[in-house]
């Protein structure tokens, strides 16, 4: 796998305000990354201390094994490709212009790169076209501000709110492109966004801050057991009951007042009936499912509590 | 930095305000000469030596370098505009990103920005000697070799300042936080030190003239004489440099070129970018 970035107590101070407080962050080649939180939380401001935008007030980063206040920083960032906040994008020239000068910066590419990119992000019809780019629709600047990223083939891309503004279409349409590049080129993504149902779709790992503190970080797996369909059981005997379900369903089981929680879906009819049958009584069931959103906001309320 | 460089000239070259700085550099040279040479003859003066040393070839060509009136004011509020969208744009996060060092960014905007307005001011300042000579004698005397070496030297001197002028915009372009900041603070800066040599040379002619204040009047020697904005009363307008002269032309100039590229090396390297 091997690690491409990993922060460390990451802090960032504006005047008196704190907006990011001790992040430490780990993002492994491969992972789609989903930084989640609410407006304000300080995801745009971990993100612009990884690019290099502005500095730490305290802590460190490595990106891609590179200490941030090495002199070869440089070097890893140019491994990197980012859309911060909003696509940068000179508005007064074409896409193929725009392009042309990101190539220059990047010192990579010809016309036959420019043509690639464009066909990667579906903007091709774009690649002879003399229209400024302050006459493109939202999601086309995003898509250009993508093919922009891409120029300098980054193995880690960082996109801040890229579904913000999008229609439907346009929110499939990158995301599908996300899907693709991870895939095909083995690009690793940190996507910031509070549209959790949209990032559940493609992350692979997420991580959760709030009030510039990163409160959690989990892998989707996890997740989907944390909010998986859960069980809960009480008995009169809860001791007994434990020692049932453990010997007729594989489920995680977590112990709660009276009873028990088994996570995930099983044969309930199963396990009722081994219960009744070992003569213990049943006081109350309850099904539930927990959802990303009621999870993100549990952990956000313990976070504020 | 050599990426950078052609990524700047790039974007420059793009952009239509060049197009109207180039237009103006045309437009200035022409009306300029034609507005004297009108006004010379509609009162009847073109005769006079004095008038004809004033409105020379030569008077023309290196007036027309002055920071403090057309072209020499407008061609770097413009400059300024496209050097700052790189901020306005945001364009500067993909220089950051791409791994560029703050000081590599800071130094290809500085020469870009000296390369574009040292090449639109000596269009300008040639295309206004070439039309001028239509009308005026480039000298009252005959040029002579030591006339073509005046003119070299000048125009290196002209040349400093147009480069202290590109440093000081590129400083105010990565410390201000907007390009309308940088406008009035371009124009501020230029119009104190115009109006500052205008005010200290009538001072030191009434100084001069009455004898009262010696070591006043040598202070105010020495600001006019390093004075950047004042520049244009000196260079080119004489016939030969004294040592004192070739000091003043070159260390003022080179002094602030350095200090501004030193600010704005150091303010850039600290600086947050949105």
């Amino acid at each position: 796998m091997g690690s491409v970035l990993s922060t460390n107590a990451l802090s960032k101070r504006y005047k008196k305000h704190l907006a990011v407080n001790g992040v430490n962050m780990h993002i492994e080649r491969g992972d789609i990354y989903g930084f989640v939180g609410e407006n304000g939380s300080g995801k745009t401001t971990v993100i612009r201390l990884i690019t290099g935008l502005i500095f730490p007030y305290a802590g460190s980063f490595e990106l891609f094994g590179t200490d941030n206040s090495s002199s070869k920083i440089g070097q890893a960032r140019s491994r990197v490709g980012a859309i911060v906040e909003s696509p940068s994008i000179y508005m007064n020239m074409s896409a193929y212009d725009n392009l042309k000068t990101q190539c220059a910066i990047c010192g990579v590419g010809d016309d036959e790169k420019i043509r690639a990119v464009l066909q990667d992000v579906g903007l091709e019809a774009l690649y002879e076209d003399k229209k400024h780019a302050s006459e493109f629709s939202l999601g086309m600047r995003q898509r250009l501000g993508i093919a922009m990223a891409l120029l300098g083939d980054p193995e880690f891309l960082i996109l801040d709110e890229p579904m913000n503004g999008l229609d439907p279409s346009g929110i499939v349409g990158i995301r599908e492109l996300i899907l693709k590049l991870n895939r095909e080129r083995g690009i690793t993504f940190l996507i910031s966004s509070h549209i959790l149902t949209e990032l559940s779709l493609i992350a692979t790992k997420y991580g959760i801050i709030s009030k510039g503190k990163l409160i959690k970080e989990i892998t989707a797996e996890q997740l989907h057991r944390e909010c998986a369909r859960t069980t809960c059981i009480s008995a009169d005997d809860p001791q007994k009951l434990r020692e049932i379900v453990k010997a007729t369903v594989d489920n995680q089981i977590e112990d709660i007042a009276d009873g028990i929680k088994v996570l995930g879906d099983m044969d309930l009819t199963a396990l009722l009936s081994a219960i009744l049958a070992a003569g213990v009584k049943i006081l109350s069931i309850n099904c539930g499912e927990t959802s990303f959103e009621d999870y993100y906001l549990s952990l956000i309320g313990g976070a504020e509590q | 930095m050599k990426s950078l460089l052609k990524a700047d000239f790039k974007r420059i070259m793009k952009d239509k305000l060049l197009l109207v700085v180039g237009i103006l550099a045309v437009v200035f040279a022409a009306v300029t000469p034609l507005l004297y040479a009108a006004m010379f003859s509609g009162i009847g003066m073109e005769d006079d030596p004095m008038v004809s040393a004033l409105i020379s070839g030569k008077a023309q060509f290196f007036s027309s370098f002055s920071i403090g009136n057309n072209l020499g004011l407008i061609a770097p509020v413009l400059l300024a505009i496209a050097l700052c969208k790189d901020f306005s744009f945001g364009t500067v996060r993909n220089k950051v990103i791409a791994g560029k060092s703050r000081s590599e960014i800071f130094l290809s905007l500085f020469v870009t920005c000296a390369v574009v307005l040292t090449a639109v001011m000596l269009l300008h300042a040639f295309l206004t000697l070439g039309i001028s000579l239509l009308f005026f004698e480039y000298q009252p005397t005959a040029f002579t070799l030591g006339d073509f070496w005046y003119f070299l030297t000048s125009l290196a001197f002209e040349i400093l300042v147009i480069l202290w002028v590109a440093a000081l915009l590129s400083c105010l372009c990565v410390c201000m936080k907007n390009v309308g900041l940088v406008i009035v603070m371009y124009i501020a800066i230029s119009f104190v030190l115009v109006m500052a040599g205008s005010i200290i040379q009538v001072v030191l002619m009434i100084l001069k003239e009455t004898g009262s204040n010696e070591k006043l009047e040598n202070v105010l020697y020495f600001i006019d004489r390093i004075n950047i904005g004042n520049a244009a009363a000196y260079i080119g307008m004489g016939m030969s440099y004294t040592l004192e002269d070739v000091l003043y032309h070159t260390i003022a100039p080179v002094a602030g070129i350095l200090g501004f590229v030193g600010l704005g090396l150091w303010r850039f390297n600290k600086k947050d970018l949105k």
